[in-house]
């Protein structure tokens, strides 16, 4: 018969008379059962084992703590418990003020003390930085169109001939003169002159060049 | 342990006890009487540590620290509940608090530290000081502690609370409820479900230790003191 085939409420049972909060008529009967059946007392056995086991590991550890310093390591502690609990009693505007001041002033010297030791170096940075980044926006910035200027005007016309713009998506040009003018503006394509080769692109008068 | 007996309860209620007057002097802020009250409790305090915390210098700084805090808040208790439910409270909060931080912030630190202590000194890894084993024993106590600390580590930290407080502090049932602000039911609950795991878990062990160990197992550390 092994301690397995108690029930969960014999179990019960039996660990309350093991921690003695059962009352005497029940202990009395609970410690009966233990002497008659072997279950009972395996079970009773190995609830005052593992008692034993974690008693034994804190005992054995308590034994062999040093103690001698312990209340001075606690006393250690005290005053600044102590001074934080007064200011969460009591707080003083004034002595929070100080603290601050007091910060405030260190980090400053601080502050002052770094800039002695690396002022040549973070100058110089600061100019190389500098240069570089008008070198950058001088070569990155997009090219402006051209103002508006007349370049040429023709004898007996009235209005110069006008750029507004220019887009170029190649090296190699072809200038195609082709007035258009659906609102008085005159457009001249400039394309390669590979697609001019290809296409014999040079429109007809008149005719839309697309 | 051997200390003297902590508990009120058993004080006619007509005279303070020396506890209560040492407790109304720390309560004035008398360090003397502070000093006394910890050295009546700083074992106790430590064991209760170390079986939860179950590492030496973790369990120390934790007493520790429940004593700053006892010393902060002693002006606080009314005596409404014994003192020593009142201080094992606090104890058992800080070790839990400790035992989370510790959980997070896991686990390489916490075994390397018996590793070192176990290779350079050759000492029980538990206890890490220096008692000298026969071979035999050191091992089986090394391999024991190690198991015995393996599974309290799977048991959540009420039922390694309730089991420590009952089994190395032989607290009662009503105690422990005090202590852990729960319901009579709620600790033999616990305490029933922790020790079937630890059971479980220690098995061999149990079946092993046999008789001497079960004859050497009293009704908890402070019960066999107070029947002394």
């Amino acid at each position: 018969m092994t301690a397995q085939t108690l029930t969960e409420r014999d179990h019960e049972r039996l660990e309350r008379f093991v921690d003695d909060a059962l009352p005497a008529d029940e202990a009395s009967a609970v410690e009966q059962q233990i002497e008659a059946e072997p279950a009972w007392a395996e079970a009773h056995a190995e609830l005052l084992a593992l008692r034993a086991i974690l008693q034994d590991d804190v005992e054995a550890a308590v034994e062999q703590a040093d103690f001698s310093n312990f209340f001075a390591g606690i006393e250690a502690r005290l005053p600044a418990a102590s001074a934080a609990s007064a200011v969460e009693a009591a707080p003083s505007p004034a002595r929070p003020a100080r603290v601050k001041r007091g910060s405030a002033e260190r980090y400053r010297d601080r502050l002052v003390a770094w800039w002695r030791r690396n002022w040549t170096p973070v100058l110089l940075g600061a100019a190389v930085a500098a240069a570089i980044a008008i070198w950058v926006t001088a070569t990155r910035a997009p090219q402006a169109t051209p103002a508006a200027v007349p370049i040429a005007e023709t004898a007996g016309d009235t209005a110069p001939v006008v750029v507004e713009g220019i887009k170029n998506g190649g090296d190699k040009t072809v200038l195609v003169n082709q007035p258009v003018d659906d609102d008085g503006a005159t457009v001249i394509w400039l394309l390669d002159e590979e697609q001019v080769d290809d296409e014999n692109t040079e429109p007809a008068d008149g005719e839309d060049p697309i | 342990m051997a200390e003297d007996s902590p508990s009120s309860a058993q004080e006619t209620p007509q005279e303070p006890s020396p506890e209560d007057e040492l407790i109304a002097r720390c309560q004035r802020g008398d360090r003397q009487a502070f000093e006394l009250l910890v050295r009546k409790y700083q074992r106790r305090a430590y064991g209760i540590a170390y079986g939860i915390l179950k590492n030496p210098d973790d369990a120390m700084d934790a007493a520790q620290d429940a004593f700053v805090k006892v010393f902060r808040n002693i002006e606080g208790f009314r005596g409404n509940s014994s003192f020593y439910t009142w201080f094992y409270r606090i104890v058992v909060n800080v070790c839990i608090d400790r035992y989370r931080k510790r959980k997070k912030s896991r686990s390489v630190e916490y075994d390397d530290t018996y590793r070192r202590r176990d290779e350079s000194v050759g000492v029980h890894p538990l206890h890490g000081n220096t008692r000298p084993m026969n071979p035999g024993d050191k091992f089986f106590q090394e391999e024991l502690g190690e198991i015995l600390a393996e599974a309290l580590d799977t048991l959540s930290e009420n039922h390694r609370t309730i089991i420590i407080l009952r089994e190395i502090e032989g607290m009662s049932y009503e105690e422990i409820a005090e202590t852990m602000d729960c319901h009579l039911g709620t600790v033999m609950s616990r305490l029933h479900h922790a020790r079937k795991n630890l059971q479980n878990a220690l098995k061999p062990y149990l079946e092993s230790a046999g008789d001497p160990r079960a004859r050497r197992a009293g009704k908890g550390v402070r019960k066999k003191q107070r029947s002394s």
